[in-house]
């Protein structure tokens, strides 16, 4: 049962993570994608890429269109990577029944811990600390969770037992949406809890590893946003008694493969929360402390090979941040459009065990849209203790250069530099108590930067004139106002002379369209700048900022209402077929002009209600008068 | 490479004291240009950005491409005359979408930007450079039309300015006009006249006869808007080709214009330049603060050519003139420099010669100013001084290749004529703060006055009343320095600017560029005269 060609049902980094690893093996790679996914790197470094049905988004989701990828591929063998069909037990089931290797665990193991109520029973049994069941007279807080859920979708909390009832509803309504179940049920919400789980490798033939634990506390919105392993908060005798119960769960449902058993962890005690039956995101922290390659045992399991007796021993401490497309400043708005550029300093590896890994779904020009998950990558740090991964990993991310969308990267930074974080002390309300949302560039980084950005521009003005490129930039005679460049965050107003550059306490000490060195207090400080359609990004190690040009003289907009209709030319109104406050429909006629002998019919651009008419028969309007404005239905 | 040495010493007191005194005169002049960005004065200033609209150099700063240089010139128009400095107008060389470009801005916080006599002549030589240099001509207008006190200077000779444009047009040089307030009854013809028109909504006004007039004439009621609105000209009188939203939006389709001239620059294409090897900053302690002392002006080319690399025609000839060969910014230029004040016969036959080699070689020239004049005495009038002069003369008139001239020093008597003053046209005249011209020096000058009166007394048989003597030359003296001065001639648009010494190879280089939009002049019809 050799696997010779893989297919990974997967995108982005995880895709790229079981392709490295199968590379290793001498696998072949099959890929799959969407349309929006053609030309992502995962695509890109596989061996065979299959394009999933006609490239609708959800052809991850679409187990038909995976299992006729894999035939049409010649692929022998199926991972799911996280998330999409990992947990799906029908999946691993018709991959099995097209008699390819499922690198997962039995559809049995899958099904019986997919659903929460039920696995919890199933715990409960095998004496694995869970949560006590909820009494009459409990007060809350509470935690509303859908039974097929993850990823925060079907979830609520609640103050108290007033609330319980409408949470319920719409958490079974959302969980109905998302995973197709809308059972949902109701624990006691442990406000100080830390969140503890522990990586379980299981092979067919009766050993099962507890790969250590590893600790997710920081999270926003249920979402894990920074791993460790080990877990500041775990001894030795709890590190025991977690890898027992987590060995118990594990050999409660046969299972086998790699899997992870989660854990909460309040005041001493532990409590089980669920099973992920996949590989997990978090997964390289554990490969780091464990030297092993899971995706690589992973394999080899489902090839049939026997696990070694014994784990290895832990060394060291490893951390991971999630770098995601998401303004933590914003409301974790989710952002999007093209990754001009994505490097990372001091990476030592990809998708490997080192100082400093990398894991990546996305290389310069990448394209972040917004059918997917908004993760761009992952950075793990190793090192021998905590302190020193915490230091490496925060440093790597402030010096990134990421010109792109928004990311959470500053608040990373903040996370590993945050002295709670730092004492080991966090739990999963961190962010909910201090979403360190500041940027790292401060007030006056942001100046500076962007002076740097408009140095750099005047630069590469005279390298790209026509004429007179060898003259002083902005050079006067009769100097009557400085040289500008304006941003949206803010204007530079700077003037370069010939004894240098004349704005207070910053002296030029070099400039050209790429970099911009200044001397400020007498520290030269190296401003890296980088220009694109409307975005200029600055690096410096005062942080990075993202500027917004403005046009100079930017092309006038039309101060109209939206939904205005305009005369597209003069003329006499010949009919009006509304009346104001009349319901329209698209296309549906509102004013017909008579202009040039032609009758110019005048339509709703949208369904929506005439909120206006301005005109009346005979009217004689201008061109651009506006006629009505329809107020779009809601 | 013939790369020049230099014999300055930075570290000795005479370059101190002639650096300070350089800086003396720039701290002046730098004053007297503060006037002319002032304009109208506080009140005016804020008055206009009240109403919403830019400064005439803010109309500017927005026109021309971020960061390229902007040229002002004639900014002392009218210094010394009973109106403001900069006579209500900024004129200059400015770069419009990678295309060099004369520009005209009335500057409406004076006296309602209203032409008086030196803004017309201000405004006349801005078209002289357009049209010499083959340059489009941008006019940035808001003018409240003429100063009727002075209307007997302005209204005759004013009509030149129509003439100027159309005959632009005519040579292929394109004219825009950004209209952004008044430009009525005559200034209505310079939108009138311009090949583009772009008006400013509820702004511009352009109209022969406003309401008044049109009432007393014809007895109509008219208002402003409907007599000369911008929107009745874009829509009904087809005046204005483009109606702008705001200034702003003038200014960007004034950029879009220029872009759609699809220009070609017709001239010479620059070779890669390196700065010059001496400092351009030593210039302040070249020129001494007396004229009379004369000062080596390799140490002027040394620091404005490219490379310092100067190759001199004749250098043992006529040696009170170097000539010879060099790039600045590129361009290959011809330069002469007076270095003893003196031109004798040898010299001017040097330059009368060497200025013909360059026509020969379509090179223009740069003459570089510090002459007391040609020699005068029995044995130089007996050798043909006169002659020579002529010759020299001769040859700077109707060589055919661009002028350039820069007063560092001295500029006397014909000496003036002889290397290229004001009135053999060079295509670009700029001068240095210690520049002086005049017929001759005030003390000479004085001195002829106190010998011819002398002399006439005796002839009446009167005795000379020797105290009056020494009042008359002092108050000679006085005047003639005066007007001597580079102040005083700039405001008379005797030159086109008083720059910065530093700025000396800046200004050249730009003004090379832009007479490179014009093809090279056609070569004269005589071979080389060996002199």
């Amino acid at each position: 049962m050799t696997v010779r060609r893989l297919l990974v049902a997967n995108r982005g980094e995880i895709a790229r993570r079981v392709f490295r690893t199968c590379r290793d093996l001498g696998i072949e790679t099959v890929a799959v994608f969407t349309a929006a996914d053609a030309a992502a790197p995962h695509v890109a470094e596989a061996d065979h890429a299959v394009r999933l049905g006609d490239g609708s988004p959800k052809g991850y989701l679409d187990i038909g269109l995976v299992i006729e990828a894999a035939r049409v591929s010649g692929a022998d063998a199926v991972h799911p990577g996280y998330g999409f069909l990992s947990e799906n037990a029908e999946f691993a089931t018709a991959v099995l029944d097209a008699g390819l290797t499922w690198i997962g665990p039995p559809p049995e193991a899958i099904e019986a811990m997919g659903s929460k109520i039920e696995a919890k029973a199933l715990m409960a049994e095998a004496g694995v600390p869970v949560l006590p069941t909820l009494s009459e007279d409990d007060a809350g807080p509470f935690l509303v969770k859908a039974s097929a859920g993850g990823g925060g979708r079907g979830m609520r909390i609640v103050a108290d037992p007033a609330g319980l009832a409408e949470a319920l509803e719409s958490a079974a309504r959302e969980a109905e949406a998302a995973f197709g179940d809308g059972s949902v049920f109701v624990e006691r919400l442990l406000p100080d809890a830390r969140h503890i789980e522990v990586q379980i490798l299981a092979d067919g033939h009766g050993t099962v590893w507890a790969l250590g634990e590893r600790e997710c506390s920081i999270q926003r919105r249920h979402q894990k946003v920074v791993e460790e392993a080990p877990s500041p908060a775990v001894t030795p005798e709890l590190r025991r008694e977690l890898a027992e119960a987590a060995t118990n769960a594990a050999r409660a449902i046969g299972y086998r493969g790699a899997g992870t058993v989660e854990f909460l962890l309040a005041d001493g005690s532990f409590y089980f929360l669920e099973t992920n039956t996949r590989l997990q995101v978090e997964h390289p922290v554990t490969e780091s402390v464990y030297g092993v390659d899971l995706v690589r045992l992973q394999i080899e399991i489902a090839e049939g090979a026997a696990l070694p007796g014994l784990p290895p021993s832990p060394v060291g401490h490893a951390i991971e941040v999630r770098l995601y497309a998401e303004d933590p400043a914003q409301d974790w708005r989710p952002g999007s459009g093209p990754l001009h550029r994505f490097e990372i300093p001091g990476v030592e590896s990809e998708f490997t065990v080192s100082a400093l890994r990398l894991d990546s779904g996305v290389r310069d020009g990448s394209e972040i849209g917004t059918h997917y998950d908004p993760m761009l990558a992952k950075l793990i740090s190793y090192a021998p203790n905590r302190e020193a991964a915490a230091r490496r990993l925060a440093t790597a991310l402030a010096g990134a250069r990421i010109h792109g969308p928004a990311t959470n990267r500053d608040l990373l930074v903040n996370v590993l530099r945050h002295p709670e974080f730092r004492a080991g002390t966090t739990d999963t309300g961190f962010l909910d108590r201090h979403a360190p949302t500041e940027p790292l560039a401060d007030e006056t980084a942001v100046r500076l930067s962007a002076l740097a950005a408009a140095l750099a521009r005047a630069a590469a003005n005279r390298a790209a004139a026509k004429v007179l490129g060898g003259l002083p930039s902005g050079w006067r005679n009769v100097p009557s106002q400085p040289q500008q460049a304006a941003f949206a965050e803010l204007t530079v107003s700077y003037r370069l002379t010939r004894d240098g550059l004349d704005y207070p306490d910053v002296t030029l000490v070099s400039a050209d369209p790429a970099q911009v060195v200044l001397d400020v207090g007498g520290v030269r400080r190296a401003f890296d700048v980088a220009d694109y359609p409307g975005a200029t990004y600055v690096d410096s190690a005062l942080g990075s900022v993202r500027l917004t040009p403005l046009d100079r003289l930017p092309e006038p907009v039309e101060q109209v209402a939206p939904g205005s209709l305009p005369a597209p030319m003069p003329g006499t109104v010949l009919r009006v077929e509304v009346k104001a406050g009349d319901p329209v429909s698209q296309g549906q006629p509102v004013v017909v002009l008579e202009a040039m002998k032609m009758e110019h019919r005048i339509l709703a651009p949208a369904e929506g209600v005439v909120a206006e008419l301005n005109v009346a028969v005979g009217d004689h309007v201008e061109g651009g008068a506006v006629l009505a404005v329809i107020q779009k239905g809601e | 490479m013939s790369v020049l040495t230099s014999r300055l010493d930075t570290s000795a007191a005479e370059y101190g004291a002639r650096r300070a005194a350089m800086l003396a005169k720039l701290a002046e002049l730098t004053a007297e240009q503060d006037k002319a960005v002032a304009g109208g004065g506080q009140k005016y200033v804020d008055r206009h950005r009240t109403r919403g609209k830019l400064l005439a150099r803010e109309r500017i700063e927005l026109l021309v491409d971020p960061d390229s240089p902007f040229l002002e010139l004639s900014p002392l128009a009218a210094w010394g005359s009973d109106f403001p400095v900069g006579a209500s107008v900024v004129t200059g060389l400015g770069v419009v979408e990678g295309v060099e470009c004369v520009i005209v801005a009335n500057d409406p916080t004076v006296r309602g930007g209203a032409s008086n006599p030196w803004t017309l002549r201000k405004t006349l030589r801005a078209a002289d450079i357009a049209l010499e240099n083959r340059l489009p001509l941008i006019n940035l207008v808001e003018s409240g039309g003429a100063d009727l006190p002075t209307q007997k200077e302005i209204f005759i000779p004013g009509g030149r300015i129509f003439r100027d444009l159309t005959r632009l047009s005519a040579a292929g040089i394109p004219t825009i006009a950004l209209v952004f307030g008044n430009s009525t009854a005559g200034g209505a013809y310079v939108p009138g006249m311009s090949d583009h028109v772009v008006m400013v909504r509820d702004r511009a006004k352009v109209f022969l006869g406003g309401p008044p007039l049109v009432k007393m004439a014809t007895g109509e009621d008219a208002d402003d808007e409907s007599l000369g609105g911008a929107g009745m000209h874009a829509r009904d009188s087809g005046l204005a080709d483009y109606l702008a939203a705001d200034e702003h939006d003038a200014l960007r389709i004034g950029r879009r214009i220029v872009r759609r001239l699809n220009w070609r620059k017709l001239g010479r294409v620059p070779e890669p330049a390196t700065a010059p090897r001496h400092d351009e900053d030593e210039l302040l302690g070249i020129v001494p603060e007396d004229l009379r002392v004369p000062f080596d002006p390799r140490e002027v080319i040394a620091r404005i050519v490219d490379g310092s690399d100067f190759d001199e025609f004749k250098p043992l000839y006529g040696a009170s003139l170097v000539t010879g060969w060099a790039n600045l910014h590129g361009y290959p230029i011809g330069v002469l420099a007076n270095a003893q004040g003196v031109l004798f016969g040898a010299e001017a036959q040097k330059a009368a010669q060497f200025i013909q080699l360059a026509n020969q070689s379509r090179t223009p020239l740069l003459f570089l100013q510090n002459t007391t004049g040609y020699m005068v005495g029995k044995e130089y009038e007996r050798s043909g001084i006169i002659k020579h002069g002529s010759m020299m003369i001769n040859a700077v008139a109707n060589s055919t290749v661009p002028h350039l001239t820069v007063v560092m020093g001295a500029s006397y008597g014909a000496g003036n004529y002889g290397m290229c003053g004001r009135a053999y046209d060079p295509r670009f005249l700029f001068a240095w703060p210690s520049a002086k011209s005049a017929v001759m020096g005030p003390v000479q000058l004085a001195g002829v006055l106190s010998i011819v009166g002398r002399a006439a007394a005796e002839a009446r048989g009167q005795v000379y009343d020797e105290e009056g003597d020494a009042a008359m030359r002092a108050m000679v003296e006085a005047q003639i320095e005066a007007e001597s001065m580079p102040f005083f001639l700039s405001g008379r648009l005797y030159d086109d600017g008083v720059i910065d010494p530093r700025d000396t190879r800046t200004v050249v280089g730009l003004c090379l560029s832009a007479i490179n939009n014009a093809a090279e002049p056609a070569p004269a019809g005589f071979g080389v005269f060996r002199m």
